[in-house]
């Protein structure tokens, strides 16, 4: 019936658009499959992907999110580029050395020009990284160079009046700080811009110095926040310079053709990049489609080539089904857990939370639920991050047992609960999501068969969670995290007393000491030690109970060859083609 | 031929059985109600609703599952003898997550009928009686209710209030009646000025009596067509105040709720999309084939 | 007339410092800001974002300098969205949505009311019967359903049209359907009722006992009684479908303005939500006086400024 009025109105619509001009052959010639084969076969070479939201930005110094990352990696080159295994590899930078102390570094340049044409040079590196510890541009991302010396001074300087003691900020008389003038803000900020770590030595020469040694640097300069940027055209464009092909001047495979919010990003060949023979592809097309369900709908139709962010979960066992060789599982850098509000009875008592985190069947969740492939998750630290030797979850193992009912259960009888008797009333906090919602139904009706405990649920909307779990106002509370560089510490220093992510209450000297120890240490074998241990301590103590290491899932057509998409990368096309 | 005077009997005087009336006094409310039984659509609307509310309210107590019992490796089944409805995607019996999810959506759709009728309508006819001044001021309080975006304060509410049916009732009952207020205005403020009006106000009748006695029954078309149309958007109402975290914790769950959790796996498993979406509209052509009928019933120019 | 209209236009602009001042206070005390986020900030970093946003400043003071703003119809630059101002985005967006928008009222209207009006004069006859049912379950049916229906089957299956996205003639044509769903549903509904409520009146008999011709009593006596009520509900109906709606815009991938508005509460990015806000209450009370100026206009004896 409702077809048949749909039908209806649809009749009567075409014939009130039948008239106007047809505008719509831009997807005939990309459309694979359907339409006999193109008569040239080296056809348009156009990938259509989704990246799911609308970028914020594409001004790399400031974006923070996933599907800007994307877009910029094809837009702009750091010093290092990822390869499709995710090592660094020459990008700008033809060369570099390290020095013994490995906290210097210099970075040869090659001969590289920006999208119009101007050279690369050792001063675009030093303009754009300055730029993002600007604290007038104000960035999210500064702090992904506080490793440079000074860096962090000068990102942190005083914005308002302080008290003599230079530390405390004087108050006005509305109990508000009072603001500095802004000259004087200026004035600090190129003081202490000059002594930030980053030099160029010649046009071509680029010398970085470290706070400390950090192995992952390298990888780090791949990262979207040390990109350069092209300073002429920043400074002439207006705020939204990075909306307008005029004004986004990039150094990478690919140049932008139009930007329109919510709907696509196209970029195209960039002849100007220094291996524009590596590029093959003419045209890159982002959609920017949020519905997981219409953007699977839209890949199965054929009217996409990859679904970087946006296949629909829900279906995946169909999908598994119907698209083997499409959907792909990659391993992630990110842990699913639940966090303990470890200042609130009874889950102050190490021995309710290890009760907790031991009656849960994770083969259960990742199998029935999830059902990406995830990995149940009986340790902190995800695979794919490096040890001294081999991988670090590897040789560090598994912490306990998955779905240990019957140590759950004595481990409960030891806190004072028997078979869950008298546990007080507490409730699991998520913020709204189906996914979220069956992960808790299950783990709640787990708890009741296993341990005889009741827990209630309550769903929040996202700001509401993310306050009400800083403000440490809830008993037990999802989590999710995604680390941002290949090295154990980004899971690690989380749970350092007080630091800003933890939210948790937990706070542990031992923890910190050995934190602090892996931080400022140059030996590869104590920073790892350190870190086993940190994380055996955790386990200990068990703030938190993980529950699965995610994974990413993604759709690529078959015809789509060459991606890559490597742990902390977006969706790689630079060497990508397509071969029907 | 004669005939004689004893072949005439006088008549019992019958003035008084003529003027008797034979038929018990029907009061409007008898009448009405008279007129929506010999309505068959009416009725069955009635029947099913009845149906619906006994299944929600008493069914749970049938079956021998309750609606969070989750059964292993009965995840996503389709409907079986066993399991009329389904399971879901936690292997949860779909018949009894309906019945139980039937509660919280009925109470929620009689809940803004409810206030619609008292307070919107009330409302839109002060409103409209008054007119001038006293109009223009109530109809821009309605104009800001109904520009300040819904989920601003919902999500207040949300951080002030413990999710629950009372949370939804305190959230739907700030807002939801300023359609009604509207439509009702609007009609009183055309039938105020008829013909039937001034003869009430020269027989001196009061305020509330040209308001309930008068106005509304006229104006009962666009009541009826707002009630209709406010049990399904009451329903998804709830399902996104839920959303926002005001509605009844998981794992129970209202029609709206599993409706919207079904349409991810629409292409999957049909039925988690299907039943709900069904029992929201049959619930919504029951009301409907109720409120015609009451429409009817009502109408005092259709009383003969 | 005049006097009660500009009487009308000012308590539009109350109205809309109203409603700026209390959607500013509310979004401010919600909880969050533009600037949170899973990965908690450095303390720092935070107190550089809040000044150059200006969000470090007392609360009355950006409350006044906002207003000022407003006034001058300068909405402010997004939080979220880099280098773009409110107005970019509605002025964006709105122009998407209120395409779609304007497309399906006018649909809805043209088939709408003339059909609610034909079902009522053919009262229980099969076009009556037909429609009625129609317009009652689109109604029961949920937008996404119905979406995700039309997605589905003429976009994915039959590929009639594509299945999402934005850019040729095609591409309105599901999600019109979907969005004048409801008004149309609606539209013809009340159209009915109002029209069968008009049938029994005494002026209407009186009218058809002159003899004066049916189509003359359906037009002069009835449709324009019976738009009262209709021309009532159509204010909130175009200004709601006109700013667009999130569900469609979500499933379609339309980039219209409706999803903005949602997208801005979640993320805190008060500047679009109170740009959106005002712009969609001068809609709606725009069209509440055009609404009942046209009320006044069809039925003469509607007074708006007699006080009662």
């Amino acid at each position: 019936m409702r077809r048949f009025i749909a039908g209806f109105l649809a009749v009567s619509m075409l014939a009130a658009v039948g008239c106007s001009k047809n505008t719509d052959n831009k997807e005939q010639t990309t459309d694979k499959g359907k339409d006999p084969a193109p008569s040239q076969p080296a056809a348009a070479q156009v990938i259509r992907i989704n990246i799911g939201t609308d970028p914020e930005t594409l001004d790399p110094a400031v974006s923070t999110g996933v599907p800007e990352s994307n877009v910029q990696l094809s837009l702009y080159e750091g010093l290092m580029r990822l390869d499709k295994d995710g090592k660094p590899v020459a990008g700008m930078a033809e060369t570099h050395t390290v020095s013994p102390d490995g906290k210097t570094y210099t970075f040869k340049l090659r001969d590289a020009k920006w999208s119009n044409g101007d050279a690369v040079t050792a001063n675009d590196f030093v303009y754009a990284w300055k730029r993002a510890l600007d604290p007038m541009l104000a960035s999210e991302y500064a702090y992904q160079l506080y490793y440079l010396e000074g860096a962090e001074a000068a990102n942190t300087i005083p914005l308002n009046q302080l008290e003599a003691d230079g530390k405390t900020e004087k108050k006005g008389a509305d109990g508000k700080p009072i603001a500095r003038p802004e000259a004087d803000i200026k004035k600090d900020w190129e003081a202490a811009a000059a002594k930030i770590g980053v030099k160029a030595v010649d046009a071509k020469t680029l010398e970085v110095k470290l706070t400390s040694a950090t192995p992952y640097f390298l990888s780090l300069t791949a990262f979207h926040t040390l990109y350069p940027v092209h300073q002429k055209s920043v400074e002439a464009g207006k705020a939204d310079w990075f909306r307008k092909p005029e004004t986004l001047v990039g150094n990478g495979p690919f140049k932008l053709v139009s930007w329109t919010p919510k709907d696509k990003v196209i970029v195209e060949k960039n002849p100007n990049y220094w291996d524009a023979k590596a590029v093959k592809l003419d045209k890159v097309e982002y959609y920017l489609i949020d519905s997981e369900a219409t953007a699977t709908q839209m890949f199965e139709a054929g009217q996409l080539d990859i679904i970087e962010s946006g296949v629909n979960n829900a279906e995946l066992p169909r999908l598994k089904k119907e698209y083997p060789d499409e959907l792909k599982i990659l391993p992630d850098l990110g842990l699913y857990y639940y966090r303990f509000n470890v200042t609130k009875a009874p889950m102050n008592d190490v021995k309710v939370r290890k009760a907790l985190t031991l009656a849960i069947d994770r083969q259960l969740i990742v199998e029935t639920i999830t059902q990406g492939g995830q990995l149940p998750a009986m340790s902190e630290v995800p695979g794919g991050m490096p040890d001294v030797s081999g991988d670090f979850r590897a040789n560090g193992k598994d912490f306990f047992k998955d779905n240990d009912i019957a140590t759950a259960k004595d481990l409960l009888k030891q806190a004072g609960y028997p078979d869950g008797k008298g546990f007080p009333k507490f409730t699991i906090m998520y913020n709204t999501s189906e996914g979220h919602k069956r992960i808790a139904e299950a783990i709640q009706e787990m708890w009741k068969k296993n341990l005889g405990i009741n827990v209630e649920l309550e769903n929040v909307e996202w700001q509401v969670y993310l306050s009400r779990q800083s403000e440490l106002d809830y008993d037990i509370s999802r989590a999710g995290w995604i680390g941002d560089y290949i090295d154990p510490m980004t899971f690690a220093d989380m749970w350092v007393t007080k630091g800003g992510n933890n939210q948790t209450g937990w706070a542990n000297a031992e923890y910190d000491k050995l934190i602090a120890t892996a931080k400022n240490s140059a030996d590869v074998a104590v920073r790892m030690k350190a870190m086993h241990d940190s994380e055996k301590l955790l386990m200990d103590e068990m703030p938190i109970l993980p529950i699965y290491h995610y994974v990413r899932v993604r759709m690529v057509s078959k015809n789509v060859k060459n991606w890559s998409e490597p742990l902390t990368s977006g969706m790689n096309l630079r060497e990508a083609y397509l071969q029907k | 031929m004669a005939i004689s005077d004893s072949r005439f009997a006088p008549l019992p005087n019958r003035q008084a059985a003529a003027e008797r009336i034979t038929t018990p006094p029907i009061s409007f409310a008898a009448d009405a109600w008279r007129r929506f039984k010999a309505n068959p659509a009416a009725l069955a609307g009635l029947v099913i609703l009845v149906l619906i509310a006994l299944a929600a309210f008493v069914g749970p107590y049938f079956t021998e599952y309750s609606y969070s019992d989750q059964i292993r490796g009965m995840n996503n089944k389709p409907p079986s003898a066993e399991h009329w409805f389904g399971t879901d995607p936690l292997g949860r019996d779909m018949l009894v997550r309906i019945f139980i999810g039937g509660r919280i959506s009925l109470a929620v759709a009689v809940f803004a009928g409810l206030l619609q009728l008292v307070v919107g309508v009330a409302y839109g006819a002060v409103a409209g009686l008054r007119g001038g001044r006293v109009d223009n001021f109530m109809m821009r309080i309605v104009d800001i209710l109904d520009t300040i975006p819904l989920t601003i304060y919902v999500i207040l509410l949300a951080v002030l209030l413990k999710p629950g049916l009372t949370s939804i009732f305190i959230a739907i009952g700030v807002v939801y009646w300023t359609g009604m207020a509207r439509l009702v205005r609007a009609s009183v403020l055309a039938l105020k000025e008829q013909e039937f009006m001034l003869a009430a106000r020269a027989l001196g009748a009061s305020r509330s009596r040209l308001v309930f006695r008068h106005l509304v029954p006229n104006a009962m078309a666009p009541i009826i067509v707002e009630l209709t149309f406010s049990v399904p958007r009451a329903i998804f109402t709830e399902s996104f105040l839920s959303f926002i975290g005001l509605g009844v914790s998981a794992p129970m769950a209202s029609w709206g709720v599993l409706a919207s959790d079904g349409f991810a796996v629409m292409r999957s498993y049909l039925w988690e999309l299907a039943i709900p979406a069904a029992a929201i509209v049959m619930t919504t052509i029951a009301f409907n084939f109720v409120g015609d009928g009451l429409r009817d019933a009502l109408d005092p120019k259709l009383r003969r | 007339m005049a006097r009660y209209i500009l009487q009308r236009v000012i308590t539009m602009l109350v109205v809309a410092w109203v409603v700026v001042t209390l959607t500013f206070f509310m979004m401010k005390a919600l909880p969050g800001g533009p600037f949170a986020s899973e990965k908690k900030l450095p303390e720092a970093i935070l107190k550089n974002i809040e000044r150059r946003y200006k969000l470090d400043r007392p609360l009355m003071e950006q409350y006044f300098d906002y207003l000022k703003n407003v006034v001058k119809w300068d909405l402010g630059p997004s939080f979220k969205y880099e280098g773009r101002t409110v107005n970019d985005v509605i002025n964006k967006g709105f122009s998407v949505s209120a395409k779609l928008g304007g497309l399906s009222i006018l649909i809805s209207l043209v088939l709408g009311v003339p059909i609610g009006v034909i079902g009522a004069m053919r009262h229980n006859g099969l076009l009556d019967r037909v429609t009625s049912g129609l317009a009652i379950l689109t109604a029961a049916a949920p937008s996404f359903v119905i979406a995700g229906l039309l997605q589905y089957y003429l976009g994915f299956k039959l590929k009639w049209f594509p299945p999402a996205t934005w850019g040729t003639t095609k591409h309105y044509v599901l999600p019109t359907i979907a969005l004048c769903s409801f008004s149309l549903a609606w539209l013809i509904k009340l159209t009915r009722s109002s029209m069968l409520e008009v049938t029994n009146q005494d002026y209407v008999r009186t009218a058809r006992a002159k003899g004066i011709p049916e189509f003359w009593v359906v037009y002069r006596h009835m449709i324009k009684n019976a738009l009262v009520p209709v021309i009532a509900s159509l204010a909130p109906l175009t200004a709601g479908i006109l700013v667009g709606s999130f569900i469609i815009e979500f499933i379609f991938a339309i980039p219209g303005v409706g999803r903005e508005f949602v997208v801005s509460i979640t993320n805190r990015d008060y500047t679009v939500t109170l740009g959106m806000t005002v712009f969609y209450g001068f809609l709606l009370t725009g069209f509440t006086l055009v609404g009942d100026i046209l009320t006044a206009l069809v039925d003469p004896r509607v007074r708006l400024d007699k006080e009662g």
